[in-house]
């Protein structure tokens, strides 16, 4: 390979900021022999191409829905993950060491996590001080001597690393709740060999899915029993979660049920998973809620995101959660300055890693310190909360600054003071240069089958977008990295390729009700915009694109149109109650709201915004493709709400194209989606909302007799909200009448748009949901029955009769309007019997 | 002294509930000042899960759940308990060392006083604050003895908080109170609690009960038609002092301890967790009698 010399690809891609040490360059100045192929390779290519490459990284992480919740972002938008097309290179030689720090590290924290729950012997021997624990919010009294009957280990351990300017790794920060990090370093990976897979045949990079494997193993092992076939769920708080991209990734690459709180449930001292067909007995949770929030019980009583009596079937060994409750008080900085010591008295070792020089500020001294020399250090609270932050005291205003002095003197335990440290810098690939960026890297370990602790051959690096900070989080806007650790030549190949599927046995795949629910209101609210905004997009053309003279029958059709779509979408009074007259006459602004108003329910806005946030809470349930469509749908909708637009002749366009993603959504859902109990109540809720809309519609311009013109207008456009006007002049080739339609769009089971066919689908999916009692008729199935009996049943000129000087249909209003209420008892029944986990949990109020 | 103590908790709820999940705290344990005799918990309808342990604190824990559907609860708790040993651990105030002196031991890092340490901080219900700082500092003039000092601040308490009850819930802050000056028991003793570690002392909070007849030509004492609080203070080498900041008592014949806890919500006589969306009532009996 011709290589150049280094001092040109030095000068001529790559600066590194003088005095700071950087990943890229050896003590002597000469850059590291395994960075020269990837940077040969970017200045052959030139900026161009890596900008390319930059674009296509970010294309599909946004078509693969990668995304990172921020909070309180006011645009409410999920933001897409992002990644630096430059990985973090480590040398073998390098990352052995980081493997056996890591492996201490958790040894260690597995160790602390037992006393202090079990003998607290190293509060006893004066190892830890008694405040620093039981003082600190995260340590949960109730959990206290759990250990002693189960054992309960660390599974899941990750460290923040970052190279300080001896060229050593430290540590930053610990985390032991529910570290998060692994999904998105895995989709990193995926994402750059898809993008630079060139690259990748000059470097022997470590695979990830080895860990991956042992971390599933690892799971299957703990679960009580040593079940063979456990069930594992992941708990997550939901889809506003900031990791909840990760939560839904890991849980649909392992298998693993997705669930909120609210789909478990604790009875005979065992944790159940709600489902359609019943309650399922859980093993294994793996926790990405935070421990004080697992059980309303015992632990916070305001969380709405645990499992009521889940501790107690924890302390009688029925349920194994990874990581255990009450690890949360080990993510605490203060203990840096005191696990050296322990170390030492526990195993007899140093720390491989160096801590960063931490000053507790609960002993005097280290607080005076900390105090005298505040401008040198960063400040952190000991305590993770949401408000958590860390205080740089020489960037904050000298106000700032002695309310920081003040809060630390009253709670002098909440603080501790850090050395600041200028680590090591990488190329990040900003502004279509290498720019020397600081980064930190988040090493993942899990403690395997056999109780040893195994570190991923990589990890998550995450780089700060401004030169200066000593802070570096995704909340703040980093830049995440692919984390390469290089082997030696043969070493990956001798790796055991297994493809550990223990049991290839089909696990039961009952559906969670909360998901169940979700599919069938997402099924419901995407027909419900589809035909809103079908029936928008007929009003806006008939009103907007026709010529300003109306002859008064065209006002008349103008004004049953606006009052169905009053119907239709539920927006009382609109177009019909009290004061309608002024909105017909005027009715734009009401035509507004009825689009864009998402507050309002009903409103077309309403509508989308359900249908996305319900996909977005089961969003493990979707194809890519599908998940491709639902991003579009959302962004596409965002945007025509943001830019506020008041024009409403241009409406059409937006509509057509909703209209047709819409489409899509069904089409893609029935091409990848196994039609079993999911699809079921997806299509239900589709068959459903279908059918009432089409009764609705019938009702609103069909029921009435006018004149011939306005007659013929009003078939014309209930034909073509149903998207059946050219059907009807396929099948008839006559003049629209009354009687015709009803025959195709009431009667006729083999024209997709009808009645008859929604109701027969609709059977069809109510009658292969689970039942208990198979031989008997479900409440929902009765009146099921009854609607499809009507409409064979039915005697179309009776319907269609019009009494001497009526200008009513009644008959068939009243046929129309029993069935539409039979369809809404046939849909609570529904509700009831396969939701019902939906009844509020309330706190009883305790005694005194 | 012997007692009888019968507390009975009712629930009702609007709808049938199908399941609840709950976790009481009723049972006296035993101490250095009373023996329990005997004792039984009767809950109907019959719990699915019934199971029994002791906390961190050394309580009595009982943990059911009822997994049918029911619209009524009802929790008894009997006992019958012997005071013994009274005044195993009294000193004249005057004779107990300075308030400071036990600051230090407490702030040292001597494991003999690892159980009196983890009562010195804040805990939630029992936070200490600005405001609990400055109630107790006239109580704590320099070199004062311990127990003389505390027992100028339960008098102070006593005199300057009026017993209102409905005033405050279990979730009005201490600070409140302290600036309000209303309250019933668990609050006086969430205050001097507050107020003591705001010194860098230790005290915990104490549940119990009160003799609720009150013996011919006595007063009946306040709180003593349900549960009743109050509060102690540790001292090296005697222990655990009890305090009524209620009743301005130093608690002895008439109190029968159930247990303690940093605060109020480590000793929260009976909590429970329901799935249901409508109300629910709820209504608590109190019984002491004595019986020898």
């Amino acid at each position: 390979m011709p290589f150049r010399n280094h001092d040109t690809i030095q000068s001529g891609i790559y600066f590194p900021n003088p005095g700071t040490y950087d990943e890229v360059f050896a003590k002597d100045g000469a850059i590291k022999s395994f960075w020269l192929p990837i940077l040969n390779s970017i200045d052959k290519t030139g900026p161009e191409q890596l900008t390319k490459e930059a674009h296509e990284i970010q294309h599909i992480m946004r078509e693969n829905g990668v995304t990172y919740n921020v909070y309180n972002d006011p645009t409410g938008l999920n933001r897409t993950w992002q990644l630096d097309p430059i990985p973090f290179i480590f040398e073998q030689s390098d990352w052995a060491i980081i493997e056996k720090g890591i492996q201490q590290r958790a040894r260690l924290f597995d160790y602390i996590f037992n006393d202090i729950y079990g003998e607290n012997v190293l509060i006893k021997k004066g190892l830890l001080p008694t405040e620093l624990i039981f003082d600190h919010p995260g340590y949960l009294f109730p959990c206290h001597g759990i250990n002693k009957i189960h054992p309960q280990h660390l599974i899941l351990y990750a460290a923040d690393l970052a190279r300080g300017p001896d060229g050593r790794m430290w540590v930053i920060n610990d985390r032991l709740q529910a570290p998060s990090g692994l999904g998105y370093a895995l989709e990193n990976r995926s994402v750059m060999r898809r993008v630079v897979p060139d690259w990748f045949k000059n470097y022997n990079v470590s695979k990830l899915s080895y860990f991956f494997n042992i971390y599933r193993d690892a799971l299957q092992s703990i679960s009580p029993n040593q079940k063979p076939n456990p069930r594992i769920v992941v708990l997550t708080p939901g889809p506003h979660n900031e990791t909840y991209f990760e939560h839904a990734y890991l849980s649909t690459l392992s298998g693993y049920t997705l669930v909120q709180g609210d789909d478990l449930i604790v009875k005979e001292n065992h944790v159940w998973l709600k489902t359609i067909g019943g309650l399922e007995i859980v093993d294994v949770i793996i926790r990405r809620v935070d421990d004080s929030y697992c059980d309303p019980l015992e632990l916070r009583p305001d969380s709405r995101l645990g499992v009521p009596g889940l501790l107690e079937v924890v302390r009688n060994g029925n349920v194994t959660i990874a990581n255990p409750l009450g690890t949360g008080v080990l993510e605490n900085p203060a203990l840096m300055a005191f696990i050296p010591r322990i170390s030492r008295f526990l195993f007899g070792e140093e720390l491989i890693f160096p801590n960063v020089a931490t000053w507790w500020c609960g002993q005097k001294l280290e607080m005076e310190y900390v105090l005298n020399n505040i401008q040198d250090l960063i400040i952190k609270c000991i305590y993770r909360d949401e408000r958590y932050t860390s205080y740089i005291p020489s960037e904050m205003s000298p106000a700032e600054v002695s309310k920081l002095i003040i809060d630390i003197k009253e709670k002098p335990f909440y603080f501790v003071g850090q050395e600041k440290v200028s680590f090591s810098t990488a190329p990040s690939f900003f502004n279509q240069k290498l720019e020397p960026s600081n980064a930190v890297i988040r090493s993942f370990c899990v403690q395997s089958a056999d109780k040893e602790y195994k570190v991923m051959h990589g990890g998550l690096t995450r780089s700060s977008a401004s030169k200066r900070t000593f802070i570096v989080s995704n909340q703040s806007g980093g830049i995440s990295k692919d984390t390469w650790v290089l082997e030696f030549e043969n070493t990956n190949g001798s790796l055991p390729r297994t493809n550990t599927i223990l049991n290839t046995k089909k696990v039961s795949n009952s559906l969670p009700s909360r998901t169940a629910e979700n599919l069938y209101w997402v099924g419901r609210y995407s027909e419900r915009s589809k035909i809103t905004a079908r029936l928008l997009r007929l009003i806006i053309k008939n009103i907007y694109q026709k010529s300003k003279n109306i002859p008064s029958s065209d006002k008349l059709i103008r004004q049953n149109l606006l009052s169905a779509l009053t119907h239709l979408t539920m927006t009382y009074p609109g177009f019909v109650g009290d004061g309608s007259a002024a909105l017909l006459r005027k009715p734009e602004n009401e035509l507004l709201s009825v689009v864009l108003d998402g507050n309002r329910q009903g409103s077309l806005s309403h509508s989308i915004h359900c249908f996305i946030r319900g996909t977005q809470s089961i969003r493990d349930r979707w194809a890519i493709d599908t998940w491709r469509v639902i991003d579009e749908i959302e962004h596409n909708w965002t945007i025509f709400q943001s830019t506020n637009n008041k024009n409403i002749q241009k409406y059409p366009h937006t509509l057509d194209n909703l209209i047709s993603d819409l489409i899509a959504f069904m089409g893609f859902n029935s091409e990848t989606m196994t039609r079993e109990q999911g699809w079921l109540l997806l299509d239900a809720g589709r068959k459903l909302e279908a059918s009432l809309s089409i009764i609705s519609l019938m009702r609103s311009l069909l029921v009435c007799k006018y004149n011939d013109s306005v007659d013929f207008s009003m078939m014309e456009s209930f034909l073509n909200v149903n998207e059946n006007l050219n059907n009807y002049r396929y099948q008839y080739r006559s003049y629209l009448n009354v009687e015709n339609i009803l025959e195709m769009m009431l009667l006729d089971p083999i024209n997709p748009g009808s009645l008859a066919f929604h109701i027969s689908r609709l059977q069809k999916d109510i009658n292969n949901l689970p039942q208990s009692a198979p031989d008997k008729l479900k409440e929902e199935q009765k009146y099921i029955l009854d609607v499809f009996t009507r409409i064979r049943l039915s005697d179309l000129s009776h319907l269609c009769a019009l009494e001497e000087g009526s200008f009513v249909r009644e008959n068939l209003d009243d046929y129309l309007g029993e069935m539409a209420s039979l369809l809404t008892d046939c849909s609570n029944a529904l509700t009831k019997r396969y939701f019902s986990h939906t009844s509020y949990r309330s706190q009883m109020s305790v005694t005194n | 002294m012997k007692y009888k103590v019968i507390h009975t908790t009712k629930y009702e709820y609007g709808r049938e509930v199908d399941l609840c999940h709950n976790q009481l705290r009723l049972l006296p344990r035993n101490t250095f000042e009373q023996n329990i005799l005997q004792n039984k918990i009767t809950v109907i309808p019959t719990p699915n899960i019934y199971t029994k342990r002791v906390d961190f604190f050394g309580n009595n824990v009982h943990y059911f759940s009822i997994e049918q559907p029911h619209e009524e609860l009802l929790v008894t708790s009997q006992s019958e308990v012997e005071k013994t040993n009274m005044f195993s651990n009294s000193i004249p105030f005057q004779n107990s060392i300075s308030w400071e002196s036990v600051k230090d031991a407490i702030a040292s890092t001597n494991p003999a006083y690892f159980d009196a340490r983890m009562y010195a901080f804040s805990s939630h219900f029992a936070n200490v604050s600005i405001q609990s700082n400055e109630y107790a500092k006239p109580s704590f003039e320099r070199g004062r003895p311990i127990l003389d000092a505390v027992s100028h601040l339960t008098n102070r308490i006593y005199n300057e908080f009026k017993y209102v009850p409905g005033y405050t819930t279990i979730s009005t802050p201490v600070q409140t109170v302290i600036m309000e000056k209303k309250g019933v028991c668990q609050d006086f003793a969430h205050v001097a609690i507050s107020c003591i570690r705001s010194m860098g002392l230790a005290a915990r909070y104490v549940s119990g009960y009160l003799e609720t007849i009150p013996q011919p030509g006595k007063t009946k004492l306040k709180g003593a038609d349900a549960s009743h609080a109050w509060f102690s203070v540790y001292v090296p080498q005697s222990g655990w002092h009890d305090f009524d900041p209620t009743n301005n008592l130093i608690p002895g014949q008439r109190h029968i301890t159930i247990g303690w806890g940093r605060d109020f919500a480590d000793v929260t006589p009976l909590k429970g967790v329901v799935l249901s969306s409508s109300w629910h009532s709820l209504k608590v009996e109190v019984d002491v009698e004595r019986i020898g």
